[in-house]
């Protein structure tokens, strides 16, 4: 897993809940890093589900609303990053269409070691999108909170439903119907 | 807050900055090294597309077509150097030319149009219109264009220029050639048709039409089939297969083709096989004509030919015609059959040479040419010479040929082969000399008879007349020694009329009985040796040794036959001597062949006359005759002699030096031992015979006293019987020993008498004394009864041994 994810979860963490319950996941979680994270590393997977089940455990809150709400927050750090791959595109389903083509193919250049999660993308008319998402990793609801903001973004407004396909959701359909 | 709660995030922090400047250093790194091989990788690459550039440059100038880079503007950005050249103009001159001052201004709206397509598409092709060269000159070109695009956007095109002023020139001439050929083909009083390959009609044109009263539709969906005579259909079709098989590139051909109406035209088809640049066929061209009336007129003629020629072959006369030259220009079957030789041979030689060898006959041939060269008629004979090298007579009748202006062009010459004529002519010519000669032959022959004849006739009638009124006993022995010699004269005459019919008659047999070779020529000396101490002539006999002398063969014919040659020698030598040679020519166990050569030093025989030696009733001369006498019948009874026993005689002579006669004869070899009466055994024989009683049966006094003298000189008791009858009677009452039986006798003959004699059971010898020697009446004699047969006049040392060989009872 990139660093990025974790160091935006722990910024995302502090500046929501403050430095005590940062400080508080990490050493009850005991994660094997001790929670020295730098963007530009990769750290092992199941560190991002110890730290967000002990924050769920924490603040109480269930651990998929937490990861879509991470995902949003992550968009945000991706636009202020990477402005050219928004400036690109001038509407939503351009840039969803453009995460597998484009986008991914290019975080590989950087990150060669980058473990990136797969979408199938179909347009199925003008205002509706089909994504599938595919990773081992099971984490579609931090590309929900990502696919939602993407609509916030490009100032369209619609809804995002999900269905598992795969039970544990390691692959998940993304249905993306704009409105108006 | 908990103080702790910031050192430790202080201290994470701290991890996590040294962690990143970590991972860093080593990014840096990384980048570093991918930055060299990005340099590196870059440097190949730009080798590689210089290289690359450099090709396409290569090509670009190298092209075989021109190639220039336009603007949108129409200005010339870049050429290679084939569309330089194309235009003619150097480097310098090239910076001038702008696409307007190129295009002709015919072309302009149509180049216009294409460059609207070029926007439109992107690219155009095919164009073809006019340029200006150098000097105004115009070029013809065919262009393709590509669009060139900066971003997008077509900002000029790449031209690609091909110079087809060439092709266009081709075009041209092939466009002509195409309209020459179109006048022709509508024109053409020969109809056309155009086939492809495979028999399918392309083309037809107005002339074959007409031909056949089709139209055009109606032809094209025609097959050849439906439209030929069924009888020449395979015909066709094998000649067409030809030249498509390309066996024959052009074919000539007459057919019949039924027209619309369904009636036949004759048509004269000459097909040729059109092929492309690369001698592949592609059409069959032919040419047609309606040659009916040509035919029709043709046949009309063929048929009152074949008319003609029908009836001159069944004459029997062989014709043929020459032209001015003497050359065969036409040869009719029989002329063929007369000369064996084939018309094809004939044709275009000139018949003398080939036909006439003699030169007489040449000449003849010549003058009646000259002769038919002024126009004129002439009849004449030849002897020509046929295939088969025989030689035939012909009856030639010639006349001249005439063109219609009254040219003498040639000759026609009527042949009759009169060969059976000359034949029979000179046949009978040649039976009349032979029968001429044959004639004077035989008159010879009896002049020389009557004369021979009646020489020793004479002497003998004259001698006993002076005998009878003889007193002298010396004057009565010289003329029974003149009657003698005469009578045995006579003899010799009479066995040689005898042997020579014997002989023409095929009646001649021969004996197969021992004999002694050297007995015989012992004989023959003696016999002859008194006319030749007489005539003082030596005669010698020279035997080979070796030669096995107890033969078996007809000792009696041999000796005769030497006794001719020898007597003829002796006759026609007045001095000198005459040899008789024997050797030995080859040797075998069981039999010998034998050569003889009798020669002598006398008058000899010339050589016009040797050739004739053997023939009946010739002799060398008729002076010879007179002189030599003779009957002239030894030589051809001796030559006939030899050639029955199986041998071959010839002679050789030379006037005034002598004579050689040599003969062979085979015989077999006796190796028993031949009874040679010794002198003793002879004796003997006389004391047995003597008392001896034998009856002696003979109407004829003076045969009768013939036989009694010699019968008594052996001191026989002799008793005489006047017939057959008188005989019977006699052995009725008295024995004998022997009896000698006349056959010819009045009363009762030979014959009748001893078959009587025989039935009474009488058994006592008798021997017949014929008057011939011929052998059926010998067998006459057997089958009555008799035991033997001597011949008159009686030869007395043969009735001797005949007698005494039945009184020692057979042995």
């Amino acid at each position: 897993m990139k660093g990025i994810v974790f160091t935006e979860f722990l910024d995302m963490v502090e500046e929501k809940f403050g430095l005590e319950v940062v400080d508080n996941i990490i050493t009850k979680s005991q994660v094997k890093s001790n929670g020295v994270y730098t963007s530009i590393g990769t750290y092992p997977h199941n560190e991002i589900i110890q730290l967000v089940t002990q924050l769920s455990i924490e603040i109480d809150v269930e651990v998929p609303v937490l990861v879509k709400t991470y995902g949003k927050y992550l968009f945000g750090t991706f636009n202020k990053s990477y402005p050219s791959f928004f400036e690109q595109c001038d509407n939503a389903f351009d840039f969803l269409e453009n995460v597998e083509s484009y986008i991914h193919p290019e975080v590989r250049k950087i990150y060669p070691d980058a473990e990136l999660p797969k979408f199938d993308t179909r347009k199925i008319t003008e205002t509706e999108l089909e994504m599938i998402y595919t990773s081992p990793r099971k984490m579609f609801a931090l590309a929900e909170g990502l696919i939602e903001k993407t609509l916030v973004y490009y100032q369209e407004t619609g809804t995002v439903s999900h269905e598992l396909i795969e039970e544990d959701g390691s692959v998940v359909k993304f249905s993306i119907i704009l409105h108006g | 807050m908990d103080k702790e709660v910031y050192i430790r995030a202080l201290a994470r922090e701290r991890e996590a900055r040294k962690e990143a400047e970590r991972i860093l250093e080593e990014k840096a790194l990384q980048l570093f090294e991918s930055n060299k091989k990005l340099n590196d990788l870059l440097k190949t690459q730009t080798n590689d597309l210089n290289k690359t550039k450099e090709k396409y440059q290569n090509i670009f100038e190298t092209a075989f077509d021109g190639i220039v880079f336009i603007s949108k503007e129409g200005d010339i950005i870049d050429y290679n150097r084939t569309f330089k050249e194309m235009l003619g103009y150097n480097e310098e001159e090239m910076k001038n030319v702008s696409i307007s001052t190129l295009v002709h201004p015919d072309d302009i709206e149509k180049s216009q149009h294409y460059i609207t397509q070029l926007n439109k598409n992107g690219y155009y092709k095919d164009y073809r219109g006019r340029i200006f060269g150098k000097d105004k000159k115009i070029i013809h070109i065919e262009v393709n264009s590509i669009a060139l695009r900066e971003d997008g956007e077509i900002v000029g095109s790449i031209d690609v220029v091909r110079d087809i002023s060439g092709r266009i020139e081709t075009e041209n001439l092939l466009f002509a050639a195409g309209q020459r050929f179109n006048a022709l083909f509508e024109n053409s009083p020969l109809g056309i048709v155009i086939n492809s390959m495979n028999g399918e009609y392309l083309d037809v044109n107005t002339s074959m039409l007409n031909i056949l009263g089709y139209s055009k539709e109606e032809l094209l969906s025609t097959k050849l089939y439906d439209i030929v005579h069924l009888d020449e259909w395979e015909d066709l079709k094998n000649k067409i297969f030809e030249i498509r098989e390309g066996n024959k590139a052009h074919q000539s051909l007459e057919n019949r083709f039924k027209n619309k109406q369904g009636e036949l035209v004759w048509v004269k088809i000459t097909a040729t096989i059109i092929e492309d640049m690369h001698g592949g066929q592609t059409q069959i061209v032919s040419l047609v004509e309606d040659i009916t009336a040509w035919k029709v007129s043709n046949m009309l003629l063929e048929e009152n030919e074949e008319k003609w020629r029908h009836v001159i072959n069944n004459m029997e006369l062989g014709l043929m015609e020459v032209d001015i030259d003497g050359k065969a220009t036409r040869v009719y079957d029989r002329f063929c059959e007369l000369t064996g030789y084939s018309r094809e041979e004939l044709l275009g030689e000139i018949p003398l040479d080939v036909l006439v060898q003699d030169k007489k006959y040449r000449d003849i041939f010549k003058k009646n040419l000259a002769i038919r060269q002024q126009g004129k008629n002439s009849t004449y004979e030849l002897e020509i010479t046929k295939k088969n090298g025989e030689s035939a007579w012909l009856l030639i009748s010639g006349a001249p040929l005439k063109d219609e202006k009254q040219n003498t062009i040639g000759s026609i010459g009527i042949h009759m082969d009169i060969s059976p004529r000359k034949k029979m002519l000179h046949d009978l010519e040649l039976a009349k000399k032979m029968a001429e000669e044959s004639s004077k032959a035989k008159e010879n022959f009896l002049a020389n008879m009557s004369h021979e004849i009646r020489t020793p006739m004479n002497a003998v009638i004259g001698m006993t007349r002076l005998l009878k009124e003889s007193k002298s006993e010396f004057e009565k022995t010289k003329y029974l020694d003149a009657i003698e010699s005469s009578s045995q004269n006579l003899l010799v005459i009479i066995n040689d009329i005898l042997d020579i019919s014997k002989i023409e008659a095929n009646k001649l047999e021969l004996e197969a009985i021992p004999f002694s070779l050297s007995k015989v020529l012992n004989d023959l000396e003696q016999l002859l040796s008194y006319k030749t101490e007489e005539k003082g002539i030596l005669l010698t006999f020279n035997i080979d040794k070796e030669i096995h002398t107890n033969l078996i063969g007809d000792s009696i014919r041999l000796s005769q036959i030497l006794t001719n040659l020898l007597s003829n020698a002796i006759k026609f030598t007045k001095e000198g001597q005459v040899k008789c040679e024997v050797t030995i020519l080859e040797d075998y166990k069981d039999k010998v062949k034998l050569k003889f050569v009798i020669s002598d030093n006398g008058i000899g025989i010339s050589h016009e006359k040797l050739e004739k030696i053997f023939e009946s009733f010739t002799q060398e001369d008729q002076t010879t005759s007179r002189e030599f006498g003779g009957t002239g019948l030894g030589l051809t009874i001796t030559k006939n002699l030899v050639e029955l026993q199986g041998g071959k005689i010839s002679v050789s002579s030379k006037k005034g030096e002598g004579t050689s006669f040599d003969f062979d004869l085979t015989y077999l070899k006796n190796f028993e031992e031949v009874k040679d009466v010794k002198e003793e055994v002879k004796i003997q024989n006389l004391l047995k015979m003597r008392e001896k009683k034998v009856l002696l049966v003979e109407d004829h006094e003076i045969n009768k006293l013939l036989a009694v003298t010699i019968l008594s000189n052996w001191k026989m008791n002799v008793t005489h019987a006047y017939n057959g009858q008188e005989a019977i009677d006699l052995l009725k009452t008295e024995e004998f020993d022997v009896v000698l039986m006349d056959v010819q006798m009045p009363v009762l003959d030979g014959l009748s008498a001893t078959k009587i004699i025989r039935e009474m059971n009488i058994s006592t010898p008798i021997i017949a004394l014929t008057a011939n020697a011929i052998k059926g009446d010998q067998e006459k004699c057997l089958n009555a009864g008799m035991n033997d047969y001597v011949s008159k006049p009686i030869e007395p040392s043969t009735l001797f041994n005949k007698i005494i060989f039945y009184i020692n009872d057979g042995q």
